[in-house]
């Protein structure tokens, strides 16, 4: 090998790369040793199923808070495994590979793929739409589909940002008309998002002429 | 190789390889010396070829219309035309299409969408690189996985 070579960096999140499986042990865990699980789409529909049936109208708040806690730790780990990769701070990452990075990070952990509009962004807003998503259970708990359905991926999504941005965010699900082949998502300050699931969500999905009114 | 050597243990799961699982591997042995040293031939020349496609690159019309001759960001453009060349070697020297497309083209190609460099060249240019800085007969062997990209990333066909 020309020892003079140095490595560039190329997807921290390429699947061959990033998870390791360990048959010996029963382990898999990510290219740093962090330990992964193999989730079946099914526990996670348990999970918020069977907090429906005990809680009821309750299950949304615990749902969206434990995607938040989700999030967060997921967050966390991605900024890790991103700044040991590239050996560098996040902030000196070029900002569009850091989204691909997202997407890939996304993507390998089987969560669907995300694309951040930035359009609203000077009025305090984020719209992130989720195509195939992993984490969607709004068909498990409610027959008839509300914002709240969604609240365990706007949770994660809430965590997330806040573990991006170092700032308190809230998220709640703006379309679900295409779910869960699409779902859009809004992000942003805690008052912002509670003002618009009050104003609009409480009445039906966000079109493209309320979310651009907003 | 590493596809075909993962549909190979797929495929003799419990059992044995097939007969056309083995002619495959043989055959993608055989030219394995062929491809180590065009592969440590890349790996040798790795500067000149690199400083010949970006000297193409800086006299590119292309390049002058975007308006993209600013140092850092030529400097990027450099990185990224070192990365494609060690990756396509690498593709290269294991005869493996899906292997690149996983590890690098489909990401890559992402990065460029979302930078907004649909008509980037810069695998054209290193494709162009090798085949002045290397013997043809071991250019050619990387001329099927600079077609990939080219297919894959919309960038011109290559003659």
């Amino acid at each position: 090998m020309n020892e003079s070579a140095i490595p560039i960096p190329t997807n921290c999140f390429s699947p061959k790369g990033y998870v390791k499986s360990h048959p010996a042990s029963g382990l898999l865990a990510t290219r740093y040793g962090d330990r992964l699980i193999a989730v079946p789409e099914v526990l996670l529909r348990s999970i918020a199923k069977t907090l429906r049936v005990e809680t009821g109208e309750a299950s949304y708040l615990a749902l969206y808070t434990f995607g938040d806690n989700w999030g967060k730790n997921f967050g966390n780990r991605m900024i890790q495994d991103t700044i040991k990769y590239y050996r560098q701070p996040i902030l000196e990452t070029l900002a569009n590979e850091f989204l691909v990075n997202i997407q890939a990070a996304w993507a390998v952990h089987g969560l669907g793929k995300p694309s951040i509009d930035f359009s609203l962004a000077e009025r305090g807003l984020l719209v992130v739409t989720i195509v195939n998503s992993g984490i969607d259970n709004g068909k498990t708990i409610d027959d008839i589909f509300s914002y709240r359905s969604f609240s365990l991926e706007a949770g994660f999504l809430a965590g997330w940002f806040s573990t991006l941005t170092g700032n308190k965010l809230r998220a709640c699900a703006s379309n679900w008309l295409n779910a869960p082949a699409s779902m859009q998502f809004v992000v942003g300050s805690i008052s912002h998002i509670e003002s618009i699931e009050r104003s609009h969500l409480q009445v039906g999905m966000l079109t493209p002429e309320i979310l651009n009114s907003l | 190789m590493i596809t075909l050597l993962e549909t190979l243990v797929d495929g003799a799961d419990g059992a044995y390889a097939s007969k056309q699982d083995l002619r495959n591997l043989e055959h993608a042995m055989s030219s394995w010396s062929e491809r180590k040293a065009a592969y440590l031939a890349v790996e040798a020349n790795e500067k000149s070829i690199i400083d010949r496609a970006r000297r193409s690159m800086e006299n590119d019309k292309l390049f002058h219309e975007n308006n993209r001759l600013n140092p850092a960001m030529l400097e990027c453009c450099c990185r990224d035309m070192t990365l494609t060349l060690r990756s396509y070697a690498l593709g290269m020297l294991l005869q493996d299409e899906e292997m690149l497309k996983d590890r690098f083209i489909y990401w890559h190609k992402n990065i460029l969408q979302s930078m907004d460099l649909a008509k980037y060249q810069g695998s054209k240019f290193v494709y162009d690189s090798i085949c002045i800085e290397l013997p043809r007969e071991q250019s050619k062997l990387f001329k099927p996985y600079f077609k990939i990209d080219s297919e894959i990333t919309a960038s011109p066909e290559l003659n």
